[in-house]
């Protein structure tokens, strides 16, 4: 083979295989940045973690530092997941309601082997630990609202709920300054309602537009003047009468699929009052 | 030999061809009877049947000490089960904990495992 045609030979096989693997370079960095995998990671490390939601003997027993210490990779790596500034779980949307959530309920397992984690710290004198453990539930538990819909919004609330009030705890028994900025910090991050409820609702309501929920024709004019309202009603709440008269006015089809706008007004207000109490404790 | 043969042929000549009797029809009253008899035995199976499960449906309920939604297991978790769950939990705390709960993975023995049973089957020939 004369010399020429060798090198355009090689020049070609070097593009066919250099060229794929560089196109890919940017998405595959993408996704080493989503907080999600290392999410899914976390939960593939758990064990035994059901054991946070019984009654457990006390934070000294045996059996609970010993929980503790079989989870503390898993926790870790939620801790690394923290980090990373984007969380997309991946929920396929292109299958309406049958979308696959499971995240949400292992996440709740994390969070509250987290939270029970913090108790423990806390109570063992162990603050920088605490902060630590704290700051990234705090973050994990917005994450896991991250592009969901409303029950992943709720889920996430709940697990923020159950760890604000342990800010106050950890803050009477003294924090440095800088353990009193990095919590002011996490707060910060999670923005004034905590969680993007308008999202999540639009997310929701879009979801029903679906064929898989067969709405009627009446319900999908319906739906679409509902909408705009019920995502209104989660930055200004003096519109929810009217919004309850709307679904409770609207054709069975939808209004047995709705969800209950008043669950979703009080559990968002809930959780903004746990945030401004632990807000006004760190100032 | 002989003789048997004349016996039998005396035996056989004994018969006589009767006169054939009229082929039965069925009658509009057998029809009735027919159809009130086949009634009677659905009325049966059927109120035998409605006893049965009235005392199946009492007897779990006697024994189930959890709430209804303890009976629903939210497997695979989808937008759709979720939504069911908010739905119909008294609270959204009651409906977190009934999703963690119902995480409880069913441990199987590793004894039971497949692994484990193939692996103490003959396969050898």
């Amino acid at each position: 083979m004369n010399p020429v045609r060798s090198i355009a030979v090689i020049v070609v096989f070097a593009g066919l295989f250099v060229g794929p693997a560089a196109a890919q370079g940017g998405p595959r960095e993408q996704l080493g940045e989503n907080a999600a995998l290392r999410y899914w990671s976390a939960f593939a490390e758990m064990q035994d973690s059901a054991m946070v939601m019984h009654r457990i003997p006390g934070l000294d027993d045996p059996s609970v530092k010993e929980l503790f210490k079989k989870n503390q990779a898993a926790l870790n790596t939620m801790y690394r997941g923290t980090m990373l500034p984007d969380c997309d779980w991946g929920i396929d949307y292109q299958l309406g309601a049958e979308a696959p959530v499971e995240y949400v309920r292992k996440a709740l397992l994390l969070g509250n082997l987290n939270a029970l984690y913090v108790m423990y710290l806390e109570t063992h004198g162990d603050t920088e630990g605490a902060v630590r453990a704290l700051v990234a539930g705090l973050r994990f538990s917005h994450d896991v609202a991250s592009g969901g819909t409303l029950f992943a919004t709720e889920a996430a609330a709940s697990l923020l709920m159950d760890q604000l009030p342990m800010i106050p705890n950890i803050v009477h028994a003294g924090v440095s300054p800088a353990q009193r900025l990095a919590l002011q910090k996490a707060l910060a991050q999670l923005g004034p309602a905590g969680l993007d409820w308008q999202g999540a609702v639009k997310r929701e309501l879009e979801l029903y537009r679906g064929t898989d929920h067969a709405l009627s024709a009446k319900g999908l004019t319906a739906l679409a003047q509902i909408t705009p309202l019920y995502v209104g009603a989660m930055s200004d709440p003096s519109v929810l009468p009217r919004l309850q008269g709307m679904i409770a006015n609207a054709p069975l089809d939808l209004r047995n699929i709705m969800p209950n706008p008043q669950r979703v007004v009080e559990t968002k207000q809930s959780l903004e009052n746990h945030l401004a109490e632990a807000r006004g404790l760190l100032q | 030999m002989h003789a048997d043969d004349e016996r039998f042929e005396v035996y056989l000549k004994q018969f006589r061809p009767r006169a054939p009797k009229a082929l039965p029809v069925v009658t509009r009253g057998r029809h009735a009877r027919r159809a009130l008899a086949l009634g009677a035995w659905a009325v049966a199976v059927a109120l035998t049947a409605a006893v049965l499960a009235t005392n199946w449906n009492a007897k779990v309920s006697h024994f189930s000490t959890g709430t209804a939604l303890q009976t629903k297991a939210f497997h695979p978790l989808t937008i759709r089960t979720a939504n069911q769950l908010l739905g119909e939990a008294p609270s959204l705390k009651a409906a977190m904990n009934e999703l963690v709960l119902d995480s409880e993975e069913k441990t199987v023995p590793k004894s039971q495992s497949a692994f484990a049973a193939l692996t103490k089957e003959n396969i050898n020939p």
